[in-house]
């Protein structure tokens, strides 16, 4: 366990623009085409209800953390309640998420480039290909957390997307929301929340950094809170100011680059570069956070004797077997990959993950703020339903794959795991 | 100094964006009729009126003022679709109604596989709902650049199974596929190709030869939407020139 120290180096700026970056960083860039084809007008509703569940899953995150002064996440608050098991089964679906996220965040980056000079299918892959390449070498060689840098890129992304949104409001024509779409239900919203909620995955790799942050007790709750907060507002602001830019059908024919189109129709050229610029910076970032965040949950998992030794092996103190491992099905996923597949894998995931936290804090949190734990859990369940049942409907052979990766997890992760144990002492004597 | 230039940055932004040329054209739109049935199209919302399109025929754009419109199609007296639907100001559309009008016995009739889809799969639901009478709509406007031209496919020939297309450069002895196992109902979204003489040829799947050829000359600029319709087996290509 960590102390309450003021020994880390991170101040609330830095854990503000991490948590910030983390979550805007790859999200919105997918997300905005998916949600606006299931929900049409309400897309905005969608996020804030997407919105609701991060927040008070970020609250009990944040009480857990504080309860337990110790990096590590999802994994290390079911270990300290003793619930190894489940920690175990948990943390090889959180990093299958981080696999999925980086898969979608590569994707992204392919196509925003691409996109920008006009390139061939071919080029968008090798693009993705490229990205994932040169972030695993970063991570190999150590060359990964630039405080600076990554601030830098949180406020040039940040200043790109209110940017966008504010010319879109400049624009107001509530019409083009609908423009060649048919209006969608008011109901539709849930349904476009569970399809997106991976777009506020990022804060909760913050809690990996636990260590690393400044009076933790005093800073995380008010720093991260705002964070999330703010988050909601961009998505909600950018999912009515850019479709007001683009027009709705606009905006899910072209869903792997929503941002640039709607860029280029309210500035043209210089509109299209600065959102590529935006995007490829954002999207690389937040490939490289998670990269650096899950191969050093996967240490942590493996020090815990709940992953293949293989997975603490470090070379100059980076866990390189987990680097590679973890980089290179993230790449090939991103390259197979159909995006809407991908965002809804990596958010079931993430919700199970936020619904798991705020029944842990629910044990916790002090008695006048338990509902906040009640409306997470509650909301996740109901979103995570929404989200199988849209599974079911549009995409059952991926929710097939899913479900059977999860069952091997739970049901074969234990037997594994002994034959791994018994490999590792058979090779030690 | 890097504050300074990040608000330069967005005030250079909203200048730009604030002395951008407001058109406020009409939107447009064309209906192509690929129902085995001459139908009636009446709108209703700013606008109202009513067109009608004869079976395989294009009606070509009109003028409308933006609003969400209320579509009613009607074929012999009888109601086969409605539907509400945004057009948007300097925007221009093009419908394609298809499916078979003699299986519809109420307005909007649906398979359950399609409604479901349409719950949770919103206007990405490209199911063929057993051939009941269905809309689709493309967005035409499109920026190209000199020397490119654009093309997009719809298949809507009933009882057709999915169909390969490819575009064969006779100078270059170059052929391109623009899209593989395109099934009914769905579309294939628009690939920019070079501008000039090419073939279309549409192949069934597993097919080795085209069952339909189309030589055209790709103009520059311009966006070409690709419509297959027919009913069992009998299809039949429409190329529609923006």
């Amino acid at each position: 366990m960590s102390n309450n120290s003021s020994s880390g180096s991170l101040g609330w700026p830095s854990v503000w623009a991490l948590a910030a970056g983390g979550m805007v960083g790859g999200g919105i860039y997918t997300a905005l085409g998916v949600v606006v084809s299931v929900s049409g007008q309400w897309a905005w509703l969608s996020f804030i209800i997407s919105g609701i569940i991060a927040a008070s899953s970020a609250y009990c995150y944040i009480i857990l953390a504080n309860k337990f002064e110790e990096s590590g996440g999802a994994f290390t608050y079911l270990r300290e309640v003793d619930k190894d098991g489940i920690a175990g089964s948990l943390s090889w679906l959180l990093l299958l998420g981080y696999v999925l996220t980086m898969a979608v965040y590569a994707f992204a980056f392919g196509h925003y480039l691409s996109y920008s000079f006009n390139g061939s299918p071919l080029v968008t892959r090798l693009c993705a290909i490229g990205v994932m390449a040169a972030l695993i070498g970063l991570n190999l060689a150590g060359v990964t957390k630039t405080k600076k840098v990554e601030i830098a890129i949180v406020t040039l992304n940040l200043l790109a997307l209110i940017g966008l949104a504010v010319i879109g409001f400049m624009h107001w024509d509530t019409i083009k929301l609908v423009s060649g779409l048919e209006p969608r239900p008011l109901w539709s919203a849930p349904i476009g929340a569970a399809s997106i909620f991976m777009a506020y995955e990022g804060f909760q790799l913050l809690t990996y950094e636990y260590d690393e942050i400044k009076k933790p007790k005093k800073i995380l709750k008010p720093t991260i809170m705002f964070a999330v907060l703010f988050v909601i507002i961009i998505y909600a602001a950018v999912a009515v100011g850019a479709v007001m830019l683009a027009g709705g059908l606009s905006i899910i024919a072209q869903k792997q680059v929503s941002l640039s189109m709607a860029a280029r129709n309210a500035l043209g050229t210089p509109g299209l570069i600065i959102m590529t610029v935006a995007a490829v910076f954002a999207t690389a970032a937040a490939i490289n956070s998670t990269l650096f965040s899950s191969s050093n949950l996967s240490k942590r998992v493996a020090n815990d004797k709940e992953l293949p030794s293989l997975f603490k092996k470090t070379k100059n103190n980076v866990p390189y077997a987990a680097v590679i491992l973890l980089g290179v099905l993230s790449t090939v996923l991103a390259v197979i990959g159909k995006l809407s597949s991908l965002v809804e894998a990596a958010s079931l995931i993430f919700l199970i993950t936020f619904g798991t936290v705020n029944i842990i804090a629910l044990k916790y949190i002090d008695k006048k703020w338990k509902w906040i734990s009640w409306v997470g859990i509650v909301f996740a369940g109901i979103v995570l339903i929404i989200l199988i049942m849209r599974l079911m409907t549009v995409a059952p052979i991926q929710l097939a794959i899913l479900v059977i990766l999860a069952l091997l997890i739970i049901l074969g992760r234990p037997a594994l795991m002994k034959s791994f144990s018994k490999k590792d002492s058979d090779d030690e004597n | 100094m890097k504050t300074d230039f990040l608000k330069y940055l967005l005030v250079s932004f909203l200048f730009i964006a604030c002395n951008q040329k407001k058109n406020n054209k009409s939107p447009e739109l064309q209906v192509f009729n690929a129902m085995p049935a001459s139908v009636e199209a009446k709108y209703s919302a700013k606008s109202t009126g009513d067109i009608q399109i004869p079976q395989d025929e294009l009606h070509q754009y009109f003028p409308l003022e933006e609003a969400i419109y209320h579509f009613e199609i009607n074929s012999e007296d009888k109601e086969l679709l409605t539907k509400k639907i945004g057009l948007a100001k300097n925007e221009k559309y093009t419908m394609i109604l298809f499916g078979l009008p003699s299986l519809s016995s109420e307005a909007n009739q649906e398979t359950f596989t399609h409604k479901a889809h349409f719950i949770f799969e919103g206007s990405e639901n490209f199911e063929p709902n057993g051939f009941l009478p269905n809309s689709f709509i493309f967005r035409d406007n499109m920026k190209l650049k000199k020397g490119s031209a654009a093309i997009r496919s719809f298949h809507a020939a009933t009882g057709t199974s999915p169909v390969t297309i490819k575009l064969k450069n006779p100078e270059k002895d170059q052929t391109k596929k623009i899209v593989s196992g395109l099934k009914y109902a769905s579309p294939q979204l628009t690939k920019r190709i070079e501008s000039g003489k090419q073939k279309i040829q549409i192949f069934l799947s597993g097919s080795p030869e085209p069952v339909l050829e189309k030589s055209v000359d790709f103009k520059s600029k311009k966006v070409y939407t690709l419509i297959l319709y027919g009913k069992d087996g009998d299809l039949k290509l429409k190329i529609l020139e923006d």
